[in-house]
């Protein structure tokens, strides 16, 4: 009776092992990605059909995917990372999990400032963390720095989401690099002397809250701005008609940058269709459907900005190495904690 | 109906076996006995690969987390704990009481309702309340456009502990209300008859002899809470808590420092541990309550009107609150999404959720009645530190264990490529199977607790009559005790199916190429603060969810009948 029912638990447990392992097709490029955008879908798509290599994808965050491909090691499925923050790529290249994507036509399509010193990553698009404030409360002659930003003037009017957002702990880590661990501090305990509330909630409902009347400025990156533009919800677009766009620090270090990258694991297996999937995605046409469909920055200068991102016009941008927003990430955390800011 | 298990001692082998050589004995080891270890070494095995972890890397943010940080995740993750506690005991246990004791229109209705925000994971919760509470949400928007009326402090000085109170609260306090309305279903009338006789009012009924009598089944329901609480990632990441799991994902994954993540891991089980201890305790005062089956069962009585009306109103408006606003919040989105809602994608999600959830359902339930049987067969104390540690699984942050599995995984595809030149490349880690091995060693805890409560319910009796009659233990299993626990099975299976859906970090991290599940998806348009896309696959969790809650509902009366009829 016994060896009935283990047989019978023993085909049934196989029969879902086997109808879900994937069958493996010839020409393949496995990515893990911590890109979740509908954009990047639709490249995949238009790759496959272009070269007939199919893309493999598995999407998650980031510090999760670089701890799994850590841990597979050499019998890693990955091919490629891509993610967002240089931080995030900083790390994947100090977990030694990377190796340099050798290809000309990559370098001529990305600018030295936009990849690492030694191609460990490529940027694929760039987004700018902007200071968005309330048309109707603040005159953009007012606004100036992101440190004005810890000036007593502006005491209860700054809205923030908690610390635990990789973009501030960038933005912080910039700060860091650009005007020292001691001024940082000093920062974070000014602006989060001036928060109109405690931090919460994500870019989008500092937006919101602006617009509400809750506090008059905040951080928020630009392509969240093209998004809630053009939302399916029609009360996020009027909210997003209600605020002011300001790209600090022109006149002094420029305005905090981030970029999405992608990188080559050390053990691919595909390493060819790999490094052709990343020639396809820097190439102008791909970067003109990643910057038209998620309002991101292009990385290749010859592929054409989202006519909103062209409105705003040309902008000062920070030209710290990416790899110090990974650095310093750690010391940001702790500033956060020690600061108060959530 | 309560059956005491006889007092004769499980200990004892059946006669065959105590007579027989070792091969004899060997036999006896056979199966169940092997279900339980294997059971067991699968759940403990991927977390041994997580304490290499310990030993191997530095620990150089501890002393700071330990200084700077402790104290924060502490309070605020016994903070919302005990606040969600609360507040689900507060929704739970007042409307037992009411269904319990009192008739009024819409009650099967309501019996009905109630149960289902457990449908509703607490993180898509959350999701829709920020849809419809926040700025530029469905109420504030109503307001502001139709009467200019402006209710932004209505949500911006609620504090984000108290919006996770809230969300916790709200869909979990079904488990407060399900475990203390069986409580009272079985209790004999003649406490509340003799109670209202010496001429109590039913307020003083409630709080002298109610709340005395049904604590310990309430706080049997605050501590599955409490647990759930413990173990989200969503709801607490959603709202920027610091909270031990997301303590663990920042120190882990951010911070790059394992050894201090393993550390608050190891914490936060400690506080898993203290929390079923609890629950041990409250089990035991329990037992003073056992009620004979002579005795009658309480009636429900007709109230007045009035009465009717304030009840009506309570129950009408924790359903708006825990089911109906979500999935209207739900609804709204889908219409504002409608276009390219339906894509291939998601039907892909679909069924790949369902069949691995059945999947895993299946092998949790296969599992835990062998472990289960195993251990009402021969009881030892090494029988319950096989059980203990299984719960181990369900104590562990899912992304820790995700780790350990994939450890785990990697170290078996190359075992199996060694032993097996011919084997298909990287066969585990390419395929579901971890995600399914995942699911399964996560959830084998509540699989197992639903089998061992079943067993425990259907006693040893006619089990020992079998085995008299010369059945093995086999036969006996699918011949006597099999029918009798089956119900008990059933609504194990509809729970584990239940959790499995709502779950997320395991998803997220150990799914194969190209494959999402509904709760992935979503995830990723929330991620992507894209809220009004979540609608369509938080709406087939739902739904999917309420409907094995209906189905699990109907099996749980069946089961009272079949138990009592027997």
């Amino acid at each position: 009776m016994f060896k009935n029912f283990l047989c019978a638990t023993i085909s049934l447990l196989a029969f879902f092992g086997f109808a879900f392992s994937v069958s493996a097709a010839d020409e393949v490029v496995n990515v893990y990605s911590a890109r979740h955008y509908e954009s990047d879908k639709e490249l995949y798509a238009l790759f496959q059909k272009e070269t007939g290599i199919k893309v493999n994808v598995v999407s998650a965050n980031a510090p999760e995917l670089i701890e799994r491909i850590k841990r597979e090691g050499v019998a890693t499925e990955a091919d490629l990372f891509i993610t967002v923050d240089g931080g995030v790529l900083y790390s994947a290249k100090s977990a030694d999990i990377l190796q340099p994507i050798v290809s000309s036509l990559v370098l001529q399509n990305v600018p030295a400032a936009l990849r690492d010193k030694d191609n460990a990553w490529v940027g694929l698009t760039t987004r700018a963390r902007i200071i968005v404030y309330s048309k109707e409360r603040v005159k953009p002659e007012q606004l100036s720095t992101y440190e004005d930003l810890a000036a007593p003037e502006w005491k209860d009017k700054v809205v923030a989401r908690p610390s635990s957002s990789l973009y501030d702990q960038s933005l912080l880590a910039s700060l860091i690099e650009l005007n020292g661990l001691e001024k940082a501090s000093a920062w974070v305990k000014g602006v989060a002397a001036n928060f109109a509330r405690p931090p919460k909630g994500n870019d989008r409902s500092q937006a919101k809250d602006i617009v509400a009347g809750v506090g008059d400025v905040a951080l928020m990156n630009t392509y969240y701005i093209g998004q809630m533009l053009n939302s399916k919800d029609p009360e996020e677009v009027k909210a997003a008609q209600n605020i002011g766009l300001f790209f600090p620090n022109q006149k002094t270090t420029g305005t905090h940058i981030n970029v999405s990258g992608v990188a080559l694991t050390r053990h691919a297996k595909n390493k060819d269709n790999a490094i052709k999937f990343v020639e396809f995605l820097t190439g102008a046409p791909a970067q003109e459907r990643l910057s038209a469909s998620n309002y991101e920055f292009p990385v290749n200068p010859i592929a054409k900005k989202h006519p909103l991102l062209e409105s705003w016009g040309a902008f000062k941008a920070q030209t710290i190495d990416f790899s110090t927003l990974g650095a310093n990430n750690a010391k940001a955390i702790q500033l956060f904690a020690e600061g108060g800011w959530k | 109906m309560e059956i005491d298990a006889p007092s004769s001692s499980p200990r004892k082998a059946p006669g065959r076996c105590a007579r027989s050589g070792f091969l004899f004995r060997f036999k006896f080891f056979d199966g169940w006995a092997a279900i339980r270890a294997f059971s067991f070494l699968c759940v403990l095995l991927p977390l041994l690969m997580l304490v290499g972890g310990l030993f191997s890397v530095s620990s150089e943010y501890w002393e700071y987390v330990r200084d700077h940080l402790l104290r924060a995740y502490f309070t605020e993750t016994l903070l919302v704990m005990a606040g969600a506690g609360t507040f689900a005991c507060f929704l739970g246990v007042p409307l037992a009481w009411v269904l319990s004791m009192y008739d009024f229109h819409g009650k099967r209705f309501f019996e009905v309702l109630l149960v289902l925000p457990l449908a509703i994971p607490p993180y898509i919760a959350a999701y829709t309340y920020e849809g419809l509470l926040g700025y530029t949400g469905i109420v504030q928007s109503f307001f502001r456009n139709h009467f200019d009326l402006h209710l932004t402090r209505l949500t911006t000085d609620i504090p984000a502990q108290v919006w996770a109170i809230w969300v916790f609260g709200v869909t979990l306090f079904p488990y407060v209300y399900i475990l203390t309305r069986a409580f009272l279903r079985h209790q004999s009338a003649a406490i509340f008859e003799n109670a209202l006789l010496l001429g109590g009012g039913k307020a003083r009924l409630f709080l002298r002899v109610g709340l005395p009598l049904l604590w310990p089944s309430a706080a049997a329901g605050v501590i599955l809470v409490c647990l759930e609480v413990l173990n989200d990632f969503g709801v607490s990441s959603y709202y920027g808590l610091n909270t031990f799991t997301t303590a663990i994902f920042t120190t882990w994954f951010g911070m790059g420092d394992v050894n201090t993540a393993i550390k608050l891991a190891l914490i936060l089980l400690a506080l898993v541990f203290v929390v079923l201890l609890v629950r041990k305790a409250a089990h035991n005062v329990r037992r003073y309550h056992i009620v004979s089956s002579r005795e009658k069962r309480l009636m429900t009585r007709r109230v007045d009107a009035i009465a009717q009306a304030g009840i009506i109103l309570l129950c009408a408006s924790v359903c708006l609150v825990g089911f109906i606003a979500p999935i209207l919040q739900m609804l709204y989105w889908l219409r504002l999404s409608w276009d390219g809602a339906f894509t291939g994608e998601l039907g892909r999600a679909l069924l790949y959720t369902l069949g691995i959830a059945g999947g895993a359902t299946l092998a949790v339930m296969i599992a835990a009645t062998g472990t289960a049987n195993a251990n009402r067969l021969v009881k030892s104390r090494f029988a319950t530190l096989f059980s203990q540690g299984a719960t181990l699984g369900y104590a562990i942050p899912s992304a820790v264990l995700a780790i350990g599995i994939i450890s785990f995984f990697v170290s078996a595809d190359k075992f199996l490529s060694a032993v097996f030149p011919f084997s298909p490349e990287k066969f585990f880690s390419m395929s579901g199977i971890m995600l399914f091995f995942a699911y399964s060693v996560r959830f084998f805890t509540i699989g197992y607790q639903t089998v061992e409560a079943g067993f425990a319910k259907i006693g040893m009796v006619y089990s020992e009559a079998s085995r008299t009659l010369g059945r093995d233990v086999t036969a006996t299993f699918f011949r006597v005790d099999f029918p009798l626990v089956r119900y008990a099975l059933i609504s194990g299976a509809a729970l584990v199916f239940i959790d499995i859906l709502k779950e997320l970090p395991l998803g997220l991290l150990l799914r194969p190429f190209n494959t999402e599940t509904l709760g992935t998806m979503t995830y990723h348009f929330a991620n992507n603060e894209a809220l009004e896309e979540t609608a369509l696959p938080s709406l087939c969790i739902v739904l999917l969810g309420a409907a094995f809650i209906l189905i699990m509902q109907i099996w749980e009366k069946k089961e009272t009948a079949h138990v009592s009829g027997n």
